[in-house]
């Protein structure tokens, strides 16, 4: 079934959207969505007509990247080679993607949205399965497209992870590294 | 054309607007009560991180009988290194009781060969007639002391070794030789079982000519009747990294 | 006389009483190897298990590439990957175990020879609480009369249930009946294995292990050493 978008954009002869998420690209499909949701069908077909004449293109255009210039950066820097900033803690929402039980360390994969309308794949290491064991987790405690927040000591390199020291459910339960 | 355009901008810039932060909002700095459960020692208010084991558990009766270790410890001293290796650290390294050997490298250790190893990883003792049977989980590592028994006469060298023992009152006094990294060594060891229902261990190394070297080492196995055996195999670890424990392959 | 007949018989019942006391349960304690080593396994009537379409094709894929000479095409053991639980106890290169057994009757240990896997089963007599899957599985069990019967769960996918490369899902559930026999020369091992994503049905087989003479012991096997790898 064919969405009023797509029809919208086959009328105006404008693919303009890219649905493959790519870093740094302001995702206009996602502008669009976000503003169906908030406004009328009225809006909506008043903003879809005059965005596609070419008078207002180039306008809202130069908003939009605008917007995404003035969009900050992720917070981190690069530091020196120890794995961990251990001076600080992370609190990261996303989407599990796996919960990998195995020795000497768990693996925690999450999708996390990155702010442009995509998402990226962050990596979380944690304690071994004996020393998580004992503090109440378990093979299945998360599985694969749960929300989480993690809370990590985050990579010193800068890249998306860290080491995960506890782990936040929607229901407000929790899990958390500890001594045994 | 400007008026029909303008607003469309002004309302497109006023959604960023209010989108932008929730969307960062995914990543935010930790909240005071976020941290609420985890232990100080991995808080970045540690200044020297605490991953000492807890000690052992209220509530539990020690077996009277002063020849049975079986039971379920962590080693308090002698072992390095938080307890399973805490986010991004390396493995612990442990010591043997007697003091390191002298040829162990992280080589062995990288290629999931056993090696002597204590806290934090928990160790699991089993009393049997004529038999104690130590196992450490830090690459399922066992010792295999028999009571009563004698040396393999011409056995060929082990990483473990060829233990033997026998009881002084309530001291079980272990005799190891054929130890594959300490040639020539003979380690001597006695192990007592204290009124906590902990074990102590206190070892010394001979030479090939029966001199003592170096000082006693002691070790203490704190007893912990609230945990019991996890399996941890090296060779998961090399297939992820490539190498067993250490991070480098050994040559062949 | 009545009082020597008086003491007669409460000697015989304190004996009986006795002797029925320290044989509650039999002594599993000693060295055992498989008598007739497993490579496939069958059926307690000797045929094949009940695998269902999509395991039997890759169980037979499996043992097309052992017929050719293969092995290393699917078995990571020869990479020294754990060879896990049950097949360890039975498979031609697993060695002798030995079985030790605490005085107090709460937990046993099972000691393999290949690459020195240990198992330990605690005597609880409930169902096992599984942390993860494991090489080795988690167990617990309890005598029943002179049957020693545990139930193990929680075993990885990645570990085959015979050296020919028998698949099974991670909630395969073991039933591992140990029971003396041959006047405790012998030691019979019936395996029931129940896996709905694998097998059409729950079957059983059957393993019998002799015990090696008092005195042996387990000699130390570092797989990697024995097979020149380097681990992965």
């Amino acid at each position: 079934m064919v969405s009023e978008i797509d029809m919208v954009k086959r009328q105006s002869g404008l693919l303009f959207v890219n649905k493959k998420k790519q870093k740094n690209f302001v995702n206009l499909e996602f502008v669009f969505t976000g503003l169906s949701a908030v406004g009328s069908d009225l809006i909506e077909q008043k903003f879809f007509a005059a965005f596609f004449q070419k008078r207002c293109f180039l306008p809202v255009l130069l908003v939009l990247i605008a917007a995404g210039i003035a969009s900050p950066p992720p917070a981190q820097a690069h530091h020196s080679n120890s794995a961990y900033d251990r001076t600080r803690n992370e609190t990261v929402a996303g989407t599990v993607i796996e919960f990998k039980w195995a020795n000497p360390h768990t693996w925690l994969y999450l999708m996390v949205p990155d702010g442009k309308g995509g998402s990226d794949r962050w990596s979380f290491e944690g304690g071994s399965v004996s020393v998580l064991a004992r503090n109440g987790w378990r093979a299945s405690s998360i599985r694969p497209g749960q929300h989480v927040r993690v809370i990590c000591q985050p990579n010193r390199n800068g890249s998306d992870g860290g080491g995960f020291i506890k782990v936040i459910f929607d229901d407000g339960s929790s899990l958390h590294i500890g001594v045994i | 054309m400007r008026q029909q355009c303008l607003p469309l901008a002004t309302l497109l810039l006023l959604v960023g607007a209010a989108w932008a932060p929730v969307a960062y909002a995914q990543v935010t700095p930790t909240t005071p009560d976020q941290l609420s459960g985890i232990p100080e020692g991995f808080l970045p208010t540690a200044k020297t991180p605490d991953f000492s084991p807890r000690g052992t558990p209220p509530g539990y009766k020690v077996n009277p009988d002063m020849h049975d270790f079986t039971a379920s410890y962590i080693e308090g001293t002698g072992g390095g290194g938080p307890p399973g290796g805490a986010p991004g650290g390396a493995p612990p390294g442990g010591a043997p009781p007697g003091g390191a050997p002298p040829n162990v490298g992280a080589s062995n250790q990288n290629n999931c060969y056993p090696s002597f190893f204590g806290g934090p990883y928990a160790t699991h003792m089993l009393s049997s007639p004529g038999r104690l049977l130590v196992v450490n989980e830090f690459n399922h590592t066992a010792r295999r002391i028999y009571i009563g028994g004698s040396h393999v006469a011409g056995g060929k060298p082990t990483f473990m070794g060829d233990s033997i023992g026998h009881w002084d009152g309530n001291a079980l006094v272990t005799d190891t030789i054929n130890l594959k990294e300490m040639p020539g060594v003979d380690l001597r060891e006695r192990w007592t079982k204290l009124p906590n229902g902990s074990i102590q261990d206190v070892a010394i190394q001979y030479d090939a000519a029966g001199h003592p070297e170096g000082a006693a080492s002691t070790s203490v196995f704190v007893w912990r009747p609230d945990i019991s055996y996890v399996e941890d195999v090296c060779e998961d670890f090399a297939e992820a990294f490539g190498a067993g424990y250490g991070g480098n392959p050994s040559s062949k | 006389m009545r009082h020597f007949s008086s003491i007669f018989l409460l000697a015989s019942a304190a004996a009986l009483l006795g002797a029925g006391a320290l044989a509650a349960t039999p002594d599993l304690d000693g060295v055992w190897q498989v008598v007739t080593p497993i490579t496939a396994l069958t059926t307690l009537d000797g045929t094949a298990p009940p695998l269902n379409p999509a395991a039997e094709k890759i169980y037979d894929q499996r043992k097309a590439e052992l017929a050719a000479g293969n092995r290393a095409a699917f078995d990571s053991t020869l990479k020294c990957k754990p060879m896990g639980e049950p097949r360890t106890a039975y498979d031609p290169a697993g060695g002798p175990f030995e079985i030790l057994q605490d005085n107090e009757e709460k937990e046993i240990v099972f000691g393999y020879t290949w690459n020195r896997m240990v198992r330990f089963v605690y005597l609880t007599g409930k169902a096992p609480e599984v942390i993860g899957p494991s090489y080795y599985a988690t167990a617990t069990g309890a005598w029943h009369g002179n049957k020693l019967v545990l139930d193990v769960e929680g075993l990885h996918d990645t570990v085959f249930l015979d050296a020919s490369g028998m698949p099974h899902s991670e909630n395969l559930k073991l039933t591992e009946t140990f029971q003396l026999a041959g006047q405790g020369r012998l030691l019979d091992e019936t395996i029931r294995f129940d896996d709905p994503a694998t097998f059409t049905r729950p079957w059983e087989t059957k393993v019998t292990y002799r015990k090696l003479p008092a005195g042996t012991r387990i000699q130390e096997d570092v797989c990697e050493e024995r097979l020149h790898v380097t681990a992965y």
